[in-house]
């Protein structure tokens, strides 16, 4: 809104700079303190001339002509004094014209908090780059340039300000500082909810940034090893029989605990009964108890010598410590929890409603169970179920204490990490982390695709 | 004439609320609305019917069968609980097909049964259609063919046209009388609403604190109602006289009195309400009774609150019983209406 009057006072504006530039021009050319009739200085007093007649013919925007024709002026007289050189001055001069172009853009076609935050991030770069850093004018230089870029949305604001910190501040984790954090603004910026969802967004990016500081070593350390080395360690034949045996005693072990806690949780769900609330606490008590302590307990009541060890000897042939036994007794009884309480809790999303229907219809207390519960629950559990197996694959304390034999990989990182040190075992624990992360990765990616009811029934299709 | 389905002094207790003694008998193919409040036990009673609850006393007969003990698998009774309560991770012909499938029926026999009854109740186009998309009237129907397609020889409907909007309301009581009629399969449906009951059908059985209060013909059941609950409940008051020496007065047998017409209650005017098909007058009598009036609704013209205004009642008063006498045993179908005392 912008009227005649307000069109005149900026032109009036515009001509008193210009006639303060040739005053000064001429002042100073007069005391010696610049060329007087230097190229550049006449340059830009005709330079600054046009932009007046353009503005006096009301064709280019009054403010920014202004600001301009004072930048050039300001250059002319004092750009030599803090530039090193002329090159570097105008390279200045170009830069902070697009900045006040990019500027009076942002003032015009945003709201006003765009403008703030674009000016601030100008202030903060100078007192960074100019003030607090010595020869950091070309970086100053280079993020103004990417500023004006990334002005007119706040989100790539953040993705600049994540990216200039990372390489000012975390130079020798520069690359992993700028994955994790741009990972994190992508998720906060991505995110979808209800209309007036700001402060879930805000709690959201506050989660994120202190998980950050969790995952840093693991990034640090997958991104800082060479994929070579990755590779030599899977050809060693002591790491493929440890990883292999893992699997083998992990799987076996979710295999048990499928089996035993799936009734049992139904039961749980289903009913109430004296002692339900101690049941659960017991349930997850391994997750309470040092994994040590879970260790010696069991060495002390099932190993050798010991009566219900040697019973079990006896009965089947074979010790439970230092076999694979042991390793399976261990996982199972470290990751119970996580696919008993899983289970417990998808079974209390089945409405019991459903089965009482099932049962009107010609169906038996078990048809219902086996065509309703269980394939509504049947997510749940599975999800569950990958839980526990990465428990029990994971497990090391435990395990080293009843079975340290046969090698487990995380027995065997830890042998390694013993008697060659950290630098040494690095490949073999990146190779560990690439190998769990992916696997549990795909594997839960596989059960959420599954339709929520797994499969139909027969003929459904 | 023989009887269908026969309970005799049902009970149940849990915690404050006691079902029963309730007994009730039901003629093969005979429709009959539980009709009462909130709360009052029927859907309790339908419960123990199709055997998802356990009554503490009395005996279920069904074909003459005693199936009192029996799980709900092995008593050939539908039920179609008030949510419709679908299997979500099946679609509409899996739900339908749900219980022939526990019935071992071969796959083309099953299909062709599923087809028969989707036809019947007019939703064949949604057989592929997963539940959660399914509209409240759409999902009631499937839960009624899924219960229907098992031929049950009884059928128990809990609400079934509660949570639907008006026209919903009116093409799913339709459905239901379209699939009675091609079915003849008894029965019962349980709704709090009385509007709702005339809708359903013709036998009507009123229910209050677990307990039957009166069970009859619709008819005869609103014009003359058993006891004072009945009489509130159904009609909306107009309970005059003293205790042990009720009567009732229908709010369709007061009309303001015309000249020269015999004035019954004299009062004052405190209520006009439209509602469109009738109107209702609420006339304040002058020991503090209100008088509810069902007119039509060009008899209000001219009427202002706060008048004189004199009732005629067009038939005689209608005495109450007690609500603690009435105890009936319904041995067969269309017998006469109300039967008092033991």
């Amino acid at each position: 809104m912008t009227g005649r009057g307000g069109g005149r006072t900026v032109a009036s504006l515009t001509g008193a700079l210009l006639a303060a530039h040739v005053a000064a021009h001429i002042v100073l050319s007069a005391s010696g303190g610049t060329e007087p009739f230097g190229l550049l200085p006449l340059l830009l007093l005709a330079a600054n001339a046009v932009v007046f007649l353009l503005l006096l013919t009301g064709r280019g925007e009054p403010l920014l002509g202004g600001a301009v024709m004072f930048l050039v002026a300001a250059h002319a007289f004092v750009g030599d004094l803090v530039a090193p050189d002329a090159l570097t001055s105008g390279a200045i001069l170009l830069v902070n014209v697009l900045v006040v172009y990019v500027g009076t853009k942002v003032a015009r076609h945003l709201p006003f908090r765009f403008l703030a935050a674009f000016v601030a991030s100008y202030f903060v770069l100078y007192a960074t780059f100019v003030l607090l850093l010595d020869n950091a004018e070309a970086l100053f230089l280079l993020f103004l340039l990417l500023l004006c870029a990334a002005a007119r949305s706040f989100r790539l604001l953040a993705y600049f300000w994540a990216l200039v910190l990372a390489f000012t501040f975390f130079q020798p984790f520069a690359f992993e500082t700028l994955l994790v954090s741009w990972f994190a603004l992508s998720a906060v910026f991505g995110a979808r909810g209800a209309a007036r969802a700001g402060l879930a967004k805000v709690f959201l990016g506050a989660g994120l940034a202190l998980l950050t500081l969790v995952f840093f070593p693991v990034v640090v350390s997958v991104l800082g090893e060479n994929l070579l080395n990755v590779g030599n360690v899977l050809k060693d034949a002591r790491v493929r029989a440890a990883l292999a045996l893992t699997f083998e005693t992990a799987a076996i072990s979710t295999g048990v605990l499928l089996a035993v806690t799936v009734p049992l949780a139904y039961g749980i769900s289903r009913l109430r009964f004296p002692g339900r609330t101690v049941l659960l606490s017991v349930i997850d008590l391994p997750v309470v108890i040092p994994q040590s302590v879970a260790g010696i307990a069991l060495i002390s009541v099932l190993g050798r010598n010991q009566y219900l060890g040697e019973f079990v000897h006896g009965l089947i042939g074979v010790p439970v410590d230092n076999t694979r036994l042991g390793i399976v007794v261990a996982q199972v009884l470290v990751s119970l929890p996580f696919l008993a309480k899983a289970a417990i809790a998808a079974f209390d999303a089945v409405p019991a409603e459903l089965e009482a229907v099932a049962r009107t219809l010609r169906t038996s207390a078990f048809g219902a169970f086996r065509r309703v519960t269980l394939p509504l629950a049947s997510r749940g559990i599975l999800l569950g179920a990958v839980l526990a197996f990465a428990r029990a694959a994971g497990e090391f304390g435990a395990i080293v204490i009843l079975a340290p034999t046969p090698v487990t990989a995380p027995v065997e990182a830890y042998t390694r990490f013993l008697s060659a040190g950290a630098a040494e075992t690095a490949p073999l624990v990146v190779t560990l982390l690439l190998f769990s992360f992916v696997m549990f990765f795909l594997l839960q990616t596989a059960i959420r695709l599954l339709p929520a009811g797994a499969a139909g029934e027969g003929d459904a299709r | 004439m023989n009887t269908l389905l026969s309970i005799e002094g049902l009970t149940l207790a849990r915690g404050g609320f006691v079902l029963g003694p309730v007994s009730l008998a039901l003629g093969p193919g005979e429709r009959l609305v539980l009709l009462g409040p909130s709360g009052g036990g029927k859907t309790t009673l339908l419960r123990c019917l199709c055997g998802l609850a356990a009554p503490d006393e009395g005996r279920i007969r069904l074909q003459g069968r005693d199936v009192s003990d029996l799980p709900p698998e092995r008593r050939d009774v539908g039920y179609v609980p008030q949510a419709a309560t679908l299997f979500p991770h099946l679609d509409v012909a899996g739900n339908v097909a749900f219980g022939l499938r526990s019935i071992g029926l071969p796959a083309g026999e099953r299909a062709a049964r599923v087809a028969g009854v989707l036809e019947l109740l007019g939703i064949a186009p949604l057989a592929r259609r997963r539940t959660a998309g399914l509209s409240g009237g759409e999902a009631k129907r499937v839960a009624l063919a899924r219960s229907l397609v098992l031929r049950p020889s009884l059928l128990l409907l809990d609400e079934p046209l509660a949570g639907l909007d008006g026209r919903a309301r009116d093409s799913m009581a339709e459905a239901l009388r379209e699939a009675w009629e091609s079915t003849r399969t008894a029965t019962i449906h349980v709704t709090h609403d009385r509007e709702e009951a005339w809708l359903l059908a013709g036998r009507c059985a009123v229910m209050d604190g677990g307990r039957l209060m009166q069970d009859g013909p619709i008819e005869e059941v609103f014009r003359r109602p058993a006891n004072r609950f009945v009489a509130e409940f159904l009609g909306g008051g107009n309970v005059l006289g003293t205790e042990g020496n009720l009567v009732y007065v229908r709010p369709e047998d007061l009309v303001p009195a015309a000249p020269g017409e015999e004035a019954h209650y004299a009062g004052t005017l405190t209520a006009v309400t439209d509602r469109g098909a009738f109107a209702e007058l609420r006339v304040r009598l002058p020991d503090g009774t209100v008088l509810l009036a069902r007119v039509p609704p060009a008899a209000i013209r001219g009427l202002a609150h706060g008048s004189p205004l004199p009732l005629h009642r067009r038939a005689p008063p209608h005495p109450l019983g007690d609500v603690r006498t009435f105890s009936p045993f319904w041995p067969s179908p269309g017998s006469p209406a109300v039967e008092k005392g033991d």
